[in-house]
């Protein structure tokens, strides 16, 4: 089994191809108490572009999205082996601040969770506790930037003050990531970011992710196939903790190497 | 053609079963409905007993007497020294009013029962009153002081109700000695009067008898030499009873000591009756009526319990009612019982020390608990690893919350008086002996508090690069504060209805003074409750009701506050 596949160097169709990989993994085993939740995985993943994590449920698909941000800290049983490099640093370094990390690696989760404070609020709070603005134009200049590129300006831009949780899920989905931009990251991580929404508001959503690709990594999990056929340019399928095949969307889509990789995306299980 | 027979049987099955089912739920709505009722009745039957008892405390029968603040009584080398002023001789004047209000009282012990009428205590507040304004020595004033507790009692109808007949037809009085008179009416114009008193008379034989026959019951299984005591003891109550059954048959009856009283108010008199006739009255003339010439303007007043049996006495009730008649007594509000504090005469005892002294023992329980308790909470839920240590301190704060407080009581008493010497009946030692009670209430409930704010809210903060305490304080913390408010007041609520841990650490204390800092010597609400419950006089029991209702109006208003605040601060996400 190829697990080692570094989509960089293996995609020929996207402009960055020779680009280091932003994020790039080696060897990560993850434990939840006893029970291995990842066995050795190994991944590279490329800036400006959207990868996508497919697999059956609890494979650990969402488990190394949150290693990539440290997420996995919170968890008091959860432990971390191996490397995951940022940039060429290692993440995982004594000397590494999560909060530091957490502010250049951005999250989506799944059920959209803005604060129940205004929507103003919930885009400058980050950008409030990381000191980003100077001052109170500025950071109504950052609100503004992110709700744009987040494509929610023009619908909430007379109802700043009005409270974020009001909005639609959709809307609110489109909020959070304008949250996740307003403190200027470099990788955006999503959690099946559009598994509790419906088919217009994920259609706006995947417009929304293939603009911000242009400007950021985006690293996403998601279970519906189409989906990662439409929005990534690489996928990374993973099956029992295992990464099992990783390269460009097309290639895993037409022609995995792996059996289990062309089982799964056929629908013989998952 | 087997699948629709099947469902068929499934479906009949079920619709056999449904009555059953339906019965249960009736059942348990009428359960539920039946616990409501029972619920609010006993709550009604509370309110409506506390209620009717404490009402009357909150007004009071004022004197409005003149007053002469003579001056050779207070200060009679005339030196305007305030020292010499505040020794002055204030219950003489006080005396002196009420002399001077029935000028023919001479007795000794006449006078004493007619001084009686005001509580030795009053010339605190009139000595206070011409200290502070010494211009007014050598005038007139209004004495406007508090009738004594027993007078106030009876006045309201507490000790005996005070029945009134109107009197019809002219009366005519005589003297036959110094102190006795004869009335007489037209004939019949007393058979009221003596039809009252014959029930009476009835209703004591017949409660004799009762006893003897309760006690003849009783004979059967007794001992012989016991039997024998006994029997003898049967025979003298229905002996009695047969007698006070023939007194009542007779034509003019003689009032004994067990008769309720018959006072005749007649030409601003009042005349005791010991013998009555349906036209004639002799007695003993408690006030002299000014005239003697004869009168429609008459009424007779009975006082059902006979005067040995209460503290009032035919002769101060005369007085009381003569001075209401006149004016001289005022029932007005009891502003006494909101600005004063303790004391061993009830018409002068308030609560407004205890009140005060709840407050601050609050104040320094919310002080210590409040933080300690939420932070504790904060900590234990949010940042503290999950060990045995941490399994083992939840489990003691889920059992401290649980040890009756009057073990706090001692702990205080062991701790914070013996081995720190704080001091005693302070409202700081009790504040952070029921800051010691309420902490694991408060930390109970700000965990499950915490702990009920959804998960995503966390992630959501930390994944945009938020600290752990940014995360908590900015969040997790204005989300659970519904809750964690909620949980707080009411372990203040139990800290401001809590006696067993005061009486502990000596808040039990007889204290008259209203207590001005956290270590000035204090009581507590609940205690003063439980003092004045358990004093003996009958002005005490209206006065403890009162004070419940005002401690309950304090916990509604705590409560209402929880609720308001739960209102404010409720989000949702």
């Amino acid at each position: 089994m190829d697990t080692s596949v570094s989509p960089a160097t293996q995609t020929t169709d996207t402009p960055s191809a020779p680009e280091a990989p932003k994020v790039r993994a080696r060897k990560v085993n993850v434990f939840y108490g006893n029970k291995q939740a990842l066995f050795d995985v190994n991944l590279d993943i490329s800036d400006r572009s959207v990868t996508s994590f497919i697999g059956p449920s609890g494979c650990g698909k969402s488990t190394f999205l949150r290693c990539i941000n440290r997420m996995n800290d919170t968890i008091d049983i959860c432990r971390v082996e191996g490397d995951i490099h940022l940039d060429g640093k290692d993440i995982y370094a004594r000397d590494v601040d999560p909060v530091i990390l957490r502010a250049s690696v951005g999250m989506v989760f799944q059920k959209p969770n803005p604060f129940p404070k205004s929507i103003f609020d919930n885009v400058a709070y980050g950008p409030r506790i990381h000191g980003l603005a100077s001052n109170p134009e500025e950071l109504s200049e950052i609100v503004e930037t992110s709700l744009r590129r987040a494509g929610l300006w023009t619908e909430v831009a007379d109802r700043l003050d009005e409270p974020g949780t009001g909005l639609s899920g959709g809307q609110q989905q489109r909020l959070v990531i304008a949250r996740a931009i307003a403190v200027r990251p470099e990788v955006i991580l999503m959690d099946e970011p559009c598994s509790a929404l419906d088919p217009i508001a994920t259609a706006r959503i995947e417009e929304l992710i293939d603009d911000l690709r242009n400007n950021y990594c985006i690293i996403m999990v998601t279970h519906s196939m189409a989906q990662a056929a439409r929005v990534s340019q690489h996928t990374a399928f993973f099956h029992l903790g295992k990464l099992v095949e990783a390269g460009p969307t097309e290639q895993i889509f037409t022609n995995p190497n792996d059996k289990r990789t062309q089982d799964y995306i056929t629908g013989r299980f998952g | 053609m087997t699948e629709p027979a099947k469902s068929l049987s499934t479906r009949a099955l079920i619709a056999a079963s449904l009555p059953r089912r339906y019965r249960a739920e009736q059942r348990f709505r009428l359960y539920g409905r039946a616990a409501i009722l029972l619920a609010i009745s006993a709550l009604a039957l509370l309110l409506f007993s506390v209620g009717s008892q404490g009402f009357s405390t909150f007004s009071i029968y004022h004197f409005n007497l003149p007053l002469q603040l003579d001056a050779r009584l207070i200060d009679p080398k005339n030196t305007a020294d305030p020292k010499v002023i505040a020794k002055g001789r204030y219950r003489k004047l006080i005396q002196k009013a009420l002399s001077d209000a029935f000028p023919k009282v001479h007795s000794r012990s006449d006078k004493r029962a007619l001084y009686a009428l005001s509580t030795g205590l009053n010339s605190v507040s009139l000595r206070n009153q011409v200290v502070n304004n010494p211009d007014l020595i050598g005038s007139e004033i209004r004495y406007t002081a508090p009738l004594s507790d027993d007078l106030d009692l009876y006045l309201k109808g507490k000790i005996t109700p005070r029945k009134f007949y109107k009197g019809t037809g002219a009366l005519k009085a005589s003297a036959t000695n110094k102190n006795t008179l004869e009335l007489t009416g037209k004939p019949g114009a007393f058979d009221t009067l003596i039809q009252h008193i014959r029930q009476k008379r009835l209703v004591r034989a017949e409660r004799l008898e009762d006893r003897a026959e309760k006690l003849l019951e009783r004979l059967k299984e007794a001992r012989k030499e016991v039997a024998e005591v006994q029997q003898v003891e049967v025979n003298r109550l229905k002996i009695l009873a047969a007698d006070i059954r023939q007194k009542a048959k007779n034509n003019t009856i003689h009032l004994d000591k067990n008769d309720p009283s018959v006072l005749i108010n007649f030409n601003q008199g009042f005349i005791k009756a010991a013998e009555l006739s349906d036209h004639q009255i002799t007695g003993l003339a408690l006030l002299a009526p000014t005239r003697l010439e004869p009168s429609q303007n008459w009424r007779s007043l009975i006082l059902d319990s006979p005067e040995r049996a209460r503290r009032v006495t035919d002769q101060q009730a005369a007085w009381a009612e003569t001075l209401l008649a006149r004016g001289h007594l005022k029932r007005s509000f009891n502003s006494i019982f909101f600005t004063h504090a303790d004391s061993r005469e009830p018409e002068l005892a308030g609560i407004a020390g205890a009140m005060v002294g709840s407050i601050l023992t609050l104040m320094a329980t919310m002080l210590a608990a409040v933080p300690i308790g939420i932070l504790a909470a904060i900590y234990l839920e949010e940042f503290a690893p999950r060990n045995r240590l941490t399994d083992f301190i939840e489990v003691n704060i889920n059992n401290l919350a649980a040890v009756p407080s009057i073990i706090f009581g001692l702990l205080g008493l062991a701790v914070f008086l013996n081995i720190f010497h704080m001091p005693r009946s302070a409202p700081i030692v009790g504040g952070l002996v029921l800051a010691l009670m309420t902490l694991p209430v408060i930390i109970i409930a700000s965990r499950a508090a915490i702990k009920a704010v959804p998960p995503s809210i966390r992630e959501a903060a930390l994944g945009i690069g938020a600290s752990k305490t940014q995360t908590v304080f900015d969040h997790v913390l204005p989300l659970a504060a519904p809750g964690i408010l909620t949980g707080t007041i009411i372990g203040l609520a139990r800290a401001l209805g809590e006696t067993a841990p005061l009486l502990m650490i000596g808040m039990v204390a007889f204290i008259a003074d209203i207590p001005k800092s956290l270590t000035s010597p204090a009581t507590a609400m609940p205690v003063q409750i439980y003092l004045w419950a358990s004093s003996s006089e009958r002005s005490w029991e209206s006065r403890t009701a009162a004070a419940i209702i005002i401690l309950l109006l304090l916990m509604i208003v705590l409560n209402l506050t929880a609720v308001f605040l739960r209102h404010k601060f409720e989000r949702r996400w």
